[in-house]
């Protein structure tokens, strides 16, 4: 596994959950390939492999692409919290 | 009818869904459903990712009349693109930068959900989805 700010974590083999996924590297851009799916409408998969993971989207783009060039589908989500197009007020 | 589940307790609507490069396997996708945005938005890296070049294959520049302003991105044709259980071929969307922290890889809007008649109920944590008849 690669990962640009720290020693690599897990082996590359590794299948972990989503929850473990967010556990293990809270805050980052996962890539993950292998993803088992429950099924074709949610975000829920049993278990992937996970490849690296980054600080920023853009700095998984080698990893994604190399997944892909072994003729797998590539999966990069985030571990954190999900903002989105939200209005946010402070207090 | 398909039926996809999101929290319920959530802030958005959270969907996945997947986009594939002219011959590549797919990218999976984390995706907000949004019943108010006309386009359906992906960022540029998956699109750079899966091959697609702005030059080779975008469309059109486009500029998208947002809350905070405009935001510049192009218009791309895709091969496919699945989201909700259903997938279109040769499906438009706009490239465009959303801000890094919001953790997601795009927007589902109406280019794509007007193809379908469907069912939010947030309550309950699901969307019902059959393809509208031609």
């Amino acid at each position: 596994m690669s990962t640009n700010e720290a020693p690599a974590i897990t082996g590359s083999a590794d299948r972990l959950t989503w929850a473990e996924i967010c556990r293990r590297f809270p805050d980052r851009w996962v890539v993950v390939a292998d993803t088992d799916w429950v099924n074709d409408t949610d975000f829920d998969f049993r278990s992937a492999e996970v490849i690296a993971c980054h600080r920023r989207r853009k700095d998984a783009s080698p990893d994604v692409k190399a997944v892909l060039a072994q003729g797998r589908p590539a999966g990069c989500f985030w571990t954190g919290q999900i903002r989105g197009p939200v209005p946010r007020f402070i207090p | 009818m398909k039926v996809t589940t999101f929290d319920p307790g959530g802030d958005l609507i959270i969907v996945s869904g997947r986009v594939w490069g002219l011959a590549t396997d797919p990218i999976e996708l984390r995706l907000v459903l949004d019943t108010g945005a006309g386009e359906t938005i992906i960022v540029p890296e998956v699109i750079d990712d899966l091959g697609y070049s702005a030059r080779e294959h975008g469309e059109q520049i486009a500029v998208m009349r947002s809350a905070v302003g405009h935001e510049h991105g192009y218009m791309i044709r895709v091969a496919r693109f699945a989201c909700l259980g259903l997938q279109e071929t040769s499906f438009r969307v706009h490239a465009q930068d959303l801000p890094e922290g919001w953790g997601i890889d795009g927007l589902v809007g109406l280019s794509f959900l007007r193809q379908l008649n469907y069912e939010i109920r947030s309550r309950e944590g699901r969307i019902l989805v059959e393809r509208a008849p031609e």
